[in-house]
C-alpha cells in the first residue's frame, strides 16, 4: 500500500496539466484534516470557490469515508458547479466537477503534517493552464492558508 | 471481472479522474503485494511508479476485462526495475553469508530474499504467491518458459541450501 501523498503524486503524474503544492504544515494531522473536511468553508482557502454548499452526503462503506456532492460558484465566471467528493478520514480527499479536479492528501509527520494539494482543469489547453494553476497556488499561498486555518482549529480545541 | 469494473476502466480511459481514483483503490492492494514482494524495502517506490505507468498507459488497454493481468505485468516490470536500480546504488549483497541465529524467522527469510536477484524474486512472487503457471509467469516477465523454470529451481534450491546451512 502507498500513503495518500504518494497516491496524489501518482494521480498527478497521470493527469495532464495537474499542478501540485506540497509542504509540511506546522499543525497536527487531526486539525489539518478537520480543516480539509470542512468543505463548506473551503472558500476561505480556495479563491476560485464561492459559496460552497453540501447538497448530498452519504457514508462510503468501502473506504470508511463519505461521498459528498458540493455545489459552488466558480470564480471568475460565477458558473454554478457541482463537485463529486471522495472524502476519507485517512488523509485522502479527491474532487471532480465538469470544470476541474482537486485532491488533498495528508500524513502525520511527528507533531506536524505533510500535506499535498493537487489542482487541474478539465478543459482544452489544460497542459498550458497547469503552470498558471501552480503559480496561483503559490501566489495565494494556499498551503499557508491551510496551515493557518488548521492552527486556529487546533487552538480552539485546546 | 464484474462489468462494473469494466465500466470504471472505460470511464477512466475517457478522462474521468474519479474513475481513475477508483481504479487506484481496486489495484493498490494487488500492485502493492507484487511490488513489496519483489522490491522489498523499496516496495512503496515501486508501487508508486507502477501506478503511474498503469494510469498513463490505461488508454492502451483494449480489453478492460484484462485489467488485472495487464496491471500485473506493469507492476512486475516496475518492481524489478526499482529493485535493480536500488541494488546498483547500494552495491550487490554477498552471495552467501553465515546462517544467522534463527531467533527471528521473518528477518531471516527477508535476508534470504534480499540476496536473490530481483528476477528470481519476481519468479517466486508470481509462481508461489500469485499462483501463476510457468507459462503465465513467462508471459508476465517476457522470457521463455524454460527460463522461469530454471530461475525458480535456482531460487528454491538456494533458499533450501541456505536455510539448511
Amino acid at each position: 500500500m502507498i500513503d495518500p501523498i504518494r497516491r496524489l503524486h501518482a494521480l498527478a503524474a497521470s493527469i495532464p496539466g495537474a499542478a501540485v503544492a506540497e509542504g509540511v504544515l506546522d499543525a497536527p494531522f487531526d486539525a489539518v484534516w478537520a480543516t480539509v473536511s470542512d468543505l463548506e468553508h473551503a472558500g476561505g482557502i480556495e479563491i476560485l470557490v464561492k459559496d460552497p454548499r453540501i447538497t448530498e452526503r452519504r457514508p462510503d462503506p468501502q473506504t470508511g469515508g463519505e461521498r459528498i456532492r458540493l455545489e459552488y460558484k466558480a470564480r471568475p465566471i460565477m458558473k454554478r458547479e457541482v463537485l463529486d467528493v471522495d472524502l476519507r478520514p485517512t488523509g485522502w480527499c479527491f474532487m471532480q466537477s465538469q470544470l476541474g479536479i482537486a485532491a488533498m492528501a495528508a500524513v502525520p509527520e511527528g507533531e506536524r503534517t505533510r500535506f499535498a494539494h493537487l489542482e487541474a482543469v478539465r478543459l482544452p489547453g489544460r497542459r498550458l493552464i497547469g503552470p498558471m494553476l501552480k503559480a496561483k497556488m503559490a501566489l495565494v499561498g494556499e498551503l499557508r492558508r491551510f496551515e493557518r486555518q488548521a492552527q486556529e482549529r487546533a487552538r480552539r480545541q485546546e | 471481472m464484474q462489468s462494473g469494473l469494466a465500466a470504471t476502466v472505460r470511464a477512466a480511459q475517457e478522462g474521468d479522474t474519479m474513475a481513475m481514483n477508483a481504479l487506484v483503490d481496486e489495484l493498490m492492494p494487488y500492485v502493492g503485494r507484487i511490488c513489496n514482494g519483489i522490491a522489498l524495502g523499496n516496495g512503496e517506490d515501486a508501487a508508486q511508479d507502477a501506478l503511474i505507468a498503469i494510469l498513463r498507459s490505461l488508454r492502451q488497454l483494449r480489453e478492460p476485462e484484462a485489467l488485472r493481468p495487464w496491471a500485473r505485468r506493469i507492476a512486475t516490470r516496475e518492481a524489478v526495475r526499482t529493485a535493480k536500480r536500488q541494488r546498483g546504488d547500494a552495491g550487490r549483497p554477498p552471495e552467501t553469508v553465515a546462517a544467522p541465529d534463527r531467533t527471528d524467522l521473518g528477518v531471516e527469510i527477508r535476508d534470504q530474499l534480499e540476496r536473490m536477484d530481483p528476477e528470481q524474486r519476481a519468479v517466486l512472487v508470481l509462481r508461489d504467491l500469485e499462483g501463476l503457471s510457468e507459462q503465465e509467469a513467462a508471459e508476465v516477465l517476457n522470457v521463455a518458459q524454460g527460463t522461469v523454470k530454471s530461475r525458480l529451481h535456482r531460487a528454491r534450491a538456494r533458499f533450501r541450501r541456505e536455510w539448511m546451512a
